[in-house]
């Protein structure tokens, strides 16, 4: 059920997104999803891309330090509300979003998230009928 | 002839009868020196006679006294007397940094004081100062010699040491402060710390005199911090294996430190070929001392550079001066007003399982304040997972470091593979970004 996201340390650096981004591209590997913050020292690329473990080898291999993260993904309709609807049975359910990134094209919405607790927010998920969505139905958008 | 001697025939000896001095004292330190581990099968190797000292200059056929050797040799073996003999011993505080230690006998921490008296009195403090010691005390010697050095000139000694530079102003304005003894690393906070507090040191608080030990204070540091503060500052030298502070100081006439050669029998060498060097020329300082008890010391390296300023000073004190320490040839760096040697932080970095063993440490002058700077490859990937982790790592190091060194780094995580891949030059050392103006 879980998406696997790509997390690639960053330094600060001009230049090094573009070197990740470079090596993903010559593969033709595909980015649904990004999202990266920035510290002044270094930065986490978060990335859900169309072949995880692929890209994977490929980053280690030129000596980027990168692992794989089960995510949740959500889908949502792209209307006013909608993501907080969503969102609040989590919350009752004492369960924290460690990070989360979304994005909507046309009549829907995405939400990628990483919890705390996983098993409770599968649970959460099931029992509220929300719409888990999978790495297969994102590159069908 | 002007200001103030402690001791006005030793500081005005002429050159022979010191000379004549430093002999006969020469003789016993070695036989003295012979007494111990070290030096008994040091000499032997060298076949070095203790009595086969006739003049001066026969030192020069003795072998020298390295920081290795009294890592090695620590902490008895360099004791020249009986252990129930010495009734102080100091060290360095780091656990990982190269031990150093020293004893001193009842004798050696009265001599020890009264260099310090005649040190503070050269500096120009008289007996009705009020001195703030402005160092840690404990294991280091520095706040010890100053206490003691204080109490045998009879001025108020404030042992302020561990504490705030906020509590340190206080101090100084309940007690009225008229002196202070401060490791020069620390005058930029000091001044800030002045500044913070919206206090100018000149009109709130009773300073007059500042002695800075410990760091290296360029003459421009010194300038600007004398025009900064409007108080004059006084260098003083001292190295932890001997005396700290008490060994050589400046004057009213604040060009070079004058060194107590009854007490220190001084050489600059050529650190390459460990040939001695003519005075006047920058070299390595060696010395041997004269009237330790518990641990003489022979030719000892001292890794600091300066020279002999050859010519007699206004202050009428026939003691040779050193000119400023221009730099250090060991890895031994300061920061912040303390010592600190790489191989704390290496050692530091082996005990934390997430990063590599491979960092560099830079020191960066940040708004006029040192900074350590410690860049450090993350090689656990499960730590990529969130920030919250990384800040975690990132705070622990610091902790670590802080706890070791006693100064709080900037922890800079870079990638596994960083410093091979980016080919960094200076992998495990440590590159000196400071302004030193």
């Amino acid at each position: 059920m879980s998406i696997k996201q790509l997390s690639i340390f960053l330094e600060n650096k001009s230049g090094r997104l573009n070197e990740v981004l470079d090596i993903l591209g010559q593969k033709r590997i595909n980015i649904a999803a990004l999202s990266v913050a920035d510290t002044s020292e270094y930065g986490i690329l978060r990335l859900i891309v169309s072949d995880p473990v692929e890209a994977v080898n490929l980053l280690k291999d030129k000596n980027f330090s990168v692992n794989l993260t089960d995510v949740i993904g959500l889908e949502t309709p792209a209307e006013a509300g909608s993501l907080a609807r969503i969102l609040k049975p989590f919350a009752d359910a004492q369960i924290s979003i460690e990070y989360m990134y979304a994005f909507s094209m046309k009549d829907k919405g995405i939400v990628v998230m990483r919890t705390s607790n996983r098993t409770l927010a599968f649970k959460v998920i099931e029992e509220n009928n929300l719409k888990v969505i999978t790495l297969d139905d994102i590159f069908k958008f | 002839m002007e200001g103030q001697f402690w001791d006005i025939r030793l500081e005005t000896i002429s050159r022979e009868e010191l000379e004549k001095l430093q002999l006969y004292r020469l003789k016993n330190t070695i036989q003295r020196a012979n007494a111990s581990l070290f030096y008994r099968s040091l000499f032997k190797q060298f076949q070095v006679k203790p009595d086969a000292i006739t003049k001066l200059q026969d030192i020069q056929n003795l072998p020298f006294t390295t920081r290795n050797d009294l890592s090695s040799h620590y902490p008895f073996g360099i004791l020249s007397v009986e252990r129930s003999e010495v009734v102080c011993f100091h060290s360095n505080s780091g656990a990982f940094a190269p031990k150093k230690g020293i004893f001193y006998t009842k004798d050696d921490l009265s001599a020890w004081s009264a260099l310090v008296a005649r040190s503070f009195t050269t500096a120009g403090m008289v007996s009705t100062d009020i001195l703030q010691v402005m160092v840690d005390f404990g294991l280091q010697n520095t706040g010890h010699g100053c206490e003691i050095g204080g109490e045998e000139m009879g001025v108020l000694v404030i042992p302020a040491g561990n504490i705030s530079l906020h509590r340190q102003i206080q101090l100084m304005k309940e007690l009225g402060s008229t002196v202070l003894y401060l490791p020069a690393g620390i005058l930029p906070s000091l001044v800030d710390t002045f500044y913070d507090l919206n206090l100018t040191p000149t009109l709130d608080t009773d300073v007059r005199l500042i002695i800075a030990g410990e760091d290296l204070l360029t003459p421009q540091q010194k300038n600007k911090y004398d025009n900064l503060l409007k108080i004059p500052i006084i260098r003083s030298y001292g190295i932890l294996e001997i005396n700290s502070p008490g060994m050589a100081i400046e004057c009213e006439q604040q060009d070079g430190m004058h060194i107590w050669e009854d007490y220190f029998l001084v050489e600059i060498i050529d650190p390459v070929t460990l040939k001695p060097l003519p005075a006047g020329q920058w070299g390595e300082l060696v010395i041997t001392t004269l009237n330790q008890e518990a641990m003489p010391l022979v030719r000892y390296r001292t890794g600091d550079v300066t020279r002999i300023i050859d010519k007699p000073c206004g202050c009428g004190r026939t003691h040779q001066r050193l000119d400023v320490v221009s730099q250090r040839l060991d890895d031994l760096f300061f920061i912040q007003g303390r010592a600190l040697y790489p191989i704390q932080i290496a050692e530091t970095l082996k005990r934390v399982p997430e990063v590599g063993d491979n960092y560099v440490i830079y020191i960066d002058t940040e708004n006029n304040n040192d900074q350590l700077i410690i860049e450090v490859e993350v090689v656990d990937n499960l730590y990529l997972d969130n920030y919250g982790k990384l800040e975690c790592l990132t705070k622990n190091i610091s902790t670590r470091i802080f706890e070791e060194t006693k100064v709080t780094p900037r922890i800079k995580l870079v990638q596994n593979n960083h410093f091979i891949q980016q080919n960094i030059k200076h992998l495990k050392q440590v590159v000196d970004r400071r302004n030193k103006s």
